[in-house]
Parts: structure tokens; sequence; C-alpha cells
């Protein structure tokens, strides 16, 4: 890991107390790393950016192979990992990988939690998890059952949560905001509170794996979304997350992820457009510092957004979505309300 | 709670610090937690710290951080003279107000184990 002497070495740079992530990036090395750790998965959802089955799809990383890419990355300076998939719990040995992480690195992990009972729970509070985030496509199993295409699994996912809850694991629960679920957007926070969850994330929808194929079905417009934003009243014990202008990040400046197969992508959301080289071949770092992937980092865009730029510290938004709409890696973020330029949300772009 | 009084740092004619603090709270030790992932982001100014059991991140600013690295088992006290010495001779301003929100931040944080001095025999024969 790495150390430093008792004085920081770049005490130069004091800014007093007030110092913000003002002007971030770009990191010489990777902090921060998103595991995709299996295309394996118990449900069948219309909203999977993986296209993920009960079985994937060819090899994926073994269990050996996941632990040295994790070396790699402790030798790097990783000291956080978020952790999704597929459905993580699936994976066999995978409730051992994180217990031979916690003690070096954050673990957040990502679950529809329909096999966390009370004893895994209890194991995963032992083990010291960070926080769970659990997908929730609703606040009724019709319109979540719709959604991840499997009856019942909306009283299971709710089932893992209250156990998550009662072990004493920060639990936040997802929501990917579409057409068909907007309308339970309020009791969905209501839903969390009485579930004894604190925090909510409403994510906006990406266009990747199944989502694609039914974005003009699921996608709404900017001002639909922006609307049911603006609707939410939380209770007063739920956090909400939204990553919507003037929230709207450009976080690959601090991002790095890797695909089950083992290829760097930069970020979960780039799963389709990149491919900075497959650890198993390479040194995680020299996937990192992909011409590409360097770019990303360096934040230039085309335009930025002011209001965001205060609020987050980087400019311009995702680059994910700026690529899917405009195919450029630097364009404007649609998602953004002061940069969409009339772009049709529910529209997108064939050649994507 | 606030560890430092406003009144601890003051300075002289001069407006240099002063490197004493009687304060008793100041006796007390402050010792950086052991099991802490201290990873430096000089790119960005900051410092990002995994505290294992419970788990959590915690992003320090450089006042954080180099109060935090001060941290050393000394009292409290020598540890702020320390920051407000370091600063000083590379000719920056260590406001009061910001060495205590840095060091309130890693108590609260649990970044750092804060033990009060035992008592000293003194010499008694009882």
């Amino acid at each position: 890991m790495v150390s430093i002497g008792s004085t920081p070495p770049f005490l130069d740079g004091y800014a007093g107390a007030g110092a913000t992530f003002s002007s971030p990036g770009p990191l010489e090395r990777p902090v921060k790393t998103t595991l995709v750790i299996t295309k394996q998965c118990n449900l069948a959802c219309r909203l999977c950016y993986g296209d993920c089955n009960e079985q994937a799809p060819r090899a994926e990383l073994s269990m050996p192979e996941w632990r040295k890419a994790i070396d790699d990355l402790a030798a790097n300076g990783v000291i956080w990992l978020y952790i999704e998939g597929g459905e993580p719990f699936v994976r066999e040995g995978f409730v051992d990988l994180l217990a031979e992480n916690a003690r070096r690195m954050f673990l957040m992990v990502r679950t529809n939690a329909t096999l966390i009972d009370q004893s895994l729970a209890r194991r995963l509070k032992e083990i010291d998890v960070g926080i769970v985030l659990v997908d929730v496509w609703g606040a009724t199993a019709q319109t979540h059952d719709a959604l991840t295409g499997i009856p019942g699994s909306f009283g299971r996912s709710v089932r893992g949560i209250r156990n998550l809850v009662e072990a004493g694991i920060e639990t936040q629960m997802l929501f990917i905001l579409n057409r068909v679920n907007v309308h339970e957007l309020q009791p969905y926070a209501q839903l969390a509170a009485s579930l004894g969850v604190r925090t909510i994330g409403i994510l906006r929808l990406y266009p990747l794996g199944r989502v694609k194929r039914e974005w003009s079905v699921l996608s709404l417009s900017l001002n639909e979304m922006t609307r049911a934003l603006d609707g939410l009243t939380a209770p007063s014990s739920v956090r909400v997350m939204q990553s919507w202008h003037p929230r709207n990040a450009n976080c690959c400046w601090q991002m790095s992820a890797i695909d089950p197969f083992g290829q760097s992508i930069g970020c979960a959301y780039l799963r389709e457009y990149v491919d900075f080289g497959n650890v198993t071949q390479m040194p995680f770092i020299e996937t990192w510092n992909h011409p590409l992937a360097k770019q990303l980092r360096a934040g230039h865009v085309e335009r930025s957004c002011k209001p965001c730029a205060s609020t987050q510290g980087s400019h311009g938004g995702c680059r994910s979505t700026a690529y899917a709409f405009h195919g450029r890696f630097d364009a404007p973020d649609p998602f953004d309300l002061e940069l969409n330029d009339g772009v049709d949300l529910t529209a997108l772009p064939r050649s994507r | 709670m606030n560890v430092i009084d406003s009144h601890i740092l003051e300075r002289d004619a001069g407006g240099k610090p002063l490197y004493t603090f009687p304060h008793p709270a100041l006796a007390a030790t402050a010792q950086k937690r052991q099991d802490l992932k201290v990873r430096p982001l000089p790119e960005i100014n900051l410092c990002m710290v995994y505290r294992p059991r419970p788990a959590r991140i915690v992003t320090l600013n450089l006042s954080a951080w180099l109060l935090l690295e001060m941290c050393d088992g000394s009292p409290i006290g020598d540890i702020l003279a320390n920051y407000v010495g370091v600063l000083d001779r590379r000719g920056k301003q260590a406001p009061v107000e910001e060495a205590d929100r840095g060091l309130q931040s890693l108590i609260d944080s649990e970044l750092i184990i804060v033990s009060p001095v035992a008592r000293q025999s003194g010499g008694s024969h009882e």
C-alpha cells in the first residue's frame, strides 16, 4: 500500500481547509475500480446492461484470476472496489473473495438481494462490506417483476433488503428511471423508508445491453425525467442520490473497470464502447494508460456545464451517453438540461 | 465537541503563532489508527483513506491529512504546535478554526485514537 512520510510531499499545494474537488484529475493511478464479476444472473431484467443470463456466454475470469487482478489493483493504489454483475452472489467463491479483501479495500456490492438470507447478511456484516446496493425497479411486485421477468422476485429482493438492514449493513436501493416505473417513484421512496433504507439512488437509463434494444419503449424524454425528479418528495429519513443536472458528473477522471472476461473498460457504462486491453494478458496499469483511457480521464469536452461543474467539480456529464448519442467521446451529454440542444432522448441513433 | 478552544492558538504581537498550548484537553494523546489504508491523491491535493471496522471511505484535504500523519501518539498540544510550525516555516497561515476542523474530522471519522493521559503519581507514596 502507498504510504507517506510525516509531511505530505505536496504541501506547497496547500490551499487551506476549503480545498475541494475544484479541479479534478487526471489521476496518475487508479483509486477506485468496478469489477463486473459475472454475467450470470438469476433474473432476466429488461433493464440489464450486460445481457445477463443464468449461464455465462463464455468462460469468465476464474476466482484465482480475479484474485490476481485485485492484487494488481491494490499494488497500483486501488483502495475501493465496486462489485456488480450479473448477480455477484451466484458466483461460487464470491463471498470468500470479499472476505479476503475487506482489510485492504472499501467494498461496495451491487446485487438484486434475492439470494441474501439472514445468514449471508450476517456474514457480510462480519466481513465488513461497506455498502450493499440493491436493484429494485419499482414500489410494487407488479412493476418490479414485470421488469425482472421473474415472478416473485420483488418479494425476494425486499426480503433480502430486510435481512441486510437487520444485520446493520449500509443498504441502498437503486431505481433505474424509465417509462414503466416512473409512476412509482414517489411510493418507491416511501418503500425505502419503510424498509429502513436511508439512501436511494435514482439512476438514468443507459443505452446498453437489453435496454438498447428496447430504448424507444423504455426511455422517457428529458422533460419527463426532470418532472419526475422535481416532483419527488422523499421522506425525511431518506437521502436521494441522482445524476441529472446539476449533478451530472463526468466521473471518467476517477474510474476504472474490468468486465467478467478481464477486459479493462474504464467504466461499467462504457462496456460496449471501449476496450483498453485484457488484464490477464498485461498489467492493469498498461490498460489504465491506454490513450483513450487517458483522454477520457483528462475530461476534455466540447462544452462544459457550469452548474454541474460547480456541484461536481467536473465537466460535460457522462461520456458513455455522449458517445451513444453523438458518436464522439467529447460531445455534450444530452441528459444535461444545459447541453441537450434539443436531442430527443426517446430516440437512440441507430448506428450505436 | 471542539477539542481546541479558539484562545489556544494565540499569536504574539508580531503575528507569529505561539507554540505552547497549556489547555488541559491538549494533554491527551492522538494516535493514527494502524489499520488505515492511506491513498494520497496529489493530482487533486486530497487524500483518500479507507478505514475498516466499520468500513468507511474518508476524503481528507491537505490540512486534515497533515494532521493525521502527525498523530503519532504525541499530546494533541504538541501535534497542533507541530502543525502550526510546519506551515509557519513554509510561510503559510494556519487559522485555528482550520486546525480545529481538521482534528475534529479525524476524531469524528475515527481515524485517530485519542487517549487521555494517565495521571502521574507525582511522587506520592500512598
